[in-house]
């Protein structure tokens, strides 16, 4: 798997290397630089020694003597560091005072000369001076020498390196931070966008907000775009298939009616147990159908959020038991409805939430008793607390086999391959459910039975 | 009883008509709109069984004519179109009932003779239920042909009950119907009713309590019918 690449750490590395390489570079040139105008300053010191040791020249009884002590050598240096060596000597080769080893300039001239020499292991930068002097009424040539050891201009470039060096790495770490800063701030309205997308409901297909940054529009429109084509596409799926649930209606309706009359004609005929089971087939295909459009209208349903409206949840119980009830009683079971406390609003769509309702009592009236008939009571129950308010439809039948509870939401799934359902019951409640937030809990009951809750967030 | 039904599908139409007649009603069958509204002013019809998607006259704008005409025969309708929408709609235009294709013909003579058992009760027919009759016009509830000693409320309560069998009804139904003389009604004194109701009857006529709802009443006229997958809607 390779690393997915970051838009910060490209940044970074784009900010960073070229920044790195304008520091070394800058840090070269100003050590060029720096060493150049210290050898120049040094060099003007040490002319100006050579040039104090040859004013201390004096002739005694003709001969050329010195006026210095042997200690105040020092005090020729620059800047009293380092080692200070010298030479005086007469032009034809009398030695007058100083350490007589010291090397030659490399070229004779009238002018000063600077040269770099090594004398007892010292590097040294050294300077030949040669003047004319009258020894007597004689007139010689004198040559000074003055050199110094190198250290003192080695360790102020170092100092002045390392204050440039330092210097530099405080503004590269500044740099960086605000580089970090900046990229931070600059993908701020990626990082919205994203999170905006995160926190949507599966089912949300509006359109973003597209007053973001000039360079991430066109990934928002692209985005919108997109979303847009989606729900066009499921759109024309749901279209397509109401309109197939709408034309099958009619001929569904027919074969129905017709079995009936033809199953009253025929009561003693061999083709009874046939029209029988066609009635049987006909009815199951036309629960479906109706299921199928249920199923297609909140799916497209949950596309648009625009018809929400404040929903009183018991006036919907109340009108789902009484839409139900004729055909719970006609099959000898019971309705109940328990309210233990007053019941807050909440903001839905209350024609499929009493589509949800209907959907759990019916579910229940048809698979409450497993492989038998159910002949006991369906008990609706609407319960609040400050966050939640919980509809619970319960029967007291055999339950479900717990390994199956899973798939009971599942398009088509039936756990009990002999009741008359659609399979589409529980699909068509969850679907209901996660429009309008809630949570859709399915459990067997300790006291025996199957229970189906619906957890809607409170609004109030 | 005379119904006329209102449906272009052929097997349809002759289907609803053969139920209905087995259910006692004279049977006329027209296949589209401006047909119904000729053979309707003639009168005389008890129901009329619409459905909505007719060639020329459609069911909705026949349904307003009528209602415009002040026709107040009931009208059951039946239709493909489905959503609740549509059922609201036809509902507000004037319509009794509303039954959604595919339905079963049962269904449709259980909800005609509902539709006329209500219009009827002005008309000063009895009810029944049962070994159960009533006679609205005496104000009358009669056991086997016997009449039964309830008081007038007791009566009230009754007559509503029978009118909406097979029905759920509320207790707000039935405070709502009681409600037209001076002392308000509560709860507790439906129940009260009930109760008598119940203990002067002395025996099971069907009426179920719906614990948080309201009552049932289970009509006796209709023979039992097996479990099946249908909703009403």
């Amino acid at each position: 798997m390779s690393k997915r690449q970051s838009i910060r750490s490209r940044l970074l590395l784009w900010i960073g290397l070229p920044f790195c390489a304008l520091a070394i570079l800058a840090l070269i040139s100003s050590h060029l630089l720096l060493s150049h105008q210290i050898n120049e300053t040094f060099d003007d010191l040490l002319l100006n020694a050579a040039q104090r040791l040859e004013r201390r020249i004096y002739t005694a009884d003709g001969v050329l003597r010195i006026n210095m002590h042997y200690f105040s050598v020092s005090t020729l240096g620059s800047r009293g560091e380092g080692k200070i060596f010298y030479r005086i000597k007469e032009a034809n080769g009398n030695m007058i005072a100083g350490f007589s080893g010291l090397s030659d300039p490399p070229t004779a001239s009238h002018e000063p000369v600077f040269y770099d020499v090594n004398y007892a292991g010292n590097e040294l930068r050294a300077v030949a001076l040669t003047f004319p002097f009258n020894r007597g009424s004689e007139p010689v040539n004198i040559e000074v020498i003055v050199a110094e050891s190198k250290e003192a201009r080695y360790t102020l470039t170092n100092d002045f390196m390392v204050t440039l060096t330092g210097l530099m790495v405080v503004t590269g770490l500044l740099a960086i931070s605000i580089a970090l800063l900046a990229i931070h701030l600059g993908l701020a309205p990626l990082n919205a966008v994203s999170q905006a997308l995160r926190q949507r409901s599966p089912n949300d297909l509006q359109a973003l907000d597209d007053d973001a940054p000039k360079e991430i529009l066109p990934l928002i429109q692209s985005i919108n775009h997109l979303m847009q084509r989606m729900k066009r596409s499921i759109e024309s799926t749901q279209q397509l298939n109401a309109d197939v649930s709408h034309q099958l209606r009619t001929p569904i309706s027919e074969i129905r009616a017709l079995t009936e009359i033809a199953l009253k004609d025929t009561p003693q005929s061999p083709v009874h147990s046939s029209l029988q089971e066609i009635q049987r087939i006909a009815e199951h295909a036309s629960h479906t159908v109706k299921q199928l459009l249920k199923y297609a209208k909140t799916r497209n349903e949950l596309v648009d959020s625009s018809h929400l409206e404040k929903v009183d949840l018991v006036a919907i119980c109340q009108e789902a038991c009484a839409q139900t009830a004729p055909n719970i009683y006609k099959q000898g079971q019971e309705l109940a409805f328990d309210l233990k406390q007053p019941i807050p609003h909440i903001i839905g769509d209350p024609i499929t939430l009493r589509w949800l309702v209907t959907n759990l009592i019916d579910n229940a009236s048809l698979h409450a008793g497993g492989s038998h008939a159910y002949q006991g009571t369906i008990t609706v129950v609407l319960t609040a607390d400050a966050d939640q308010i919980v509809l619970t439809v319960s029967d007291e039948g055999s339950g479900v086999d717990e390994a199956q509870i899973a798939k009971l939401t599942e398009r088509f799934f039936r756990h009990n391959k002999h009741s008359p359902g659609s399979g589409l019951g529980l699909a068509i409640v969850e679907q209901i459910a996660t429009a309008h937030s809630a949570i859709l809990t399915l459990s067997n009951r300790h006291q025996g039975g199957f229970e189906v809750s619906v957890t809607f967030p409170s609004t109030a | 009883m005379k119904a006329l039904v209102v449906e272009d599908n052929v097997n349809l139409a002759k289907s609803i008509a053969t139920t209905l007649r087995e259910a006692a009603f004279n049977i006329d069958v027209a296949d589209d709109g401006k047909k119904a509204l000729h053979i309707l002013e003639q009168g005389g019809y008890d129901l009329l069984v619409l459905d909505l998607g007719l060639p020329e006259l459609d069911g909705i704008s026949l349904l307003r004519k009528l209602r415009h005409q002040q026709n107040t025969i009931p009208v059951l309708i039946i239709s493909a179109r489905d959503s609740l929408d549509q059922r609201i709609h036809g509902l507000e235009v004037g319509a009794d009932d509303y039954l959604c294709k595919p339905f079963s013909l049962e269904e449709v003579a259980a909800r005609a003779r509902a539709l006329v058992r209500r219009a009827k009760h002005f008309g000063g027919e009895t009810l029944q239920c049962g070994r159960l009759e009533f006679f609205p016009d005496a104000m009358e509830l009669r056991l086997d042909g016997k009449p039964m000693l309830l008081h007038r409320r007791e009566l009230e309560v009754m007559e509503y009950l029978l009118i909406n069998q097979n029905r759920l009804v509320n207790k707000d139904q039935i405070i709502d119907r009681l409600s037209t003389s001076d002392e308000p009604v509560s709860y507790a004194a439906v129940e009260t009713y009930i109760s008598r109701i119940r203990k002067k009857i002395g025996y099971d006529f069907g009426l179920k309590t719906v614990r948080g709802l309201g009552y049932y009443l289970e009509s006796k006229d209709q023979e039992p019918t097996p479990p099946s997958g249908q909703t009403y809607e």
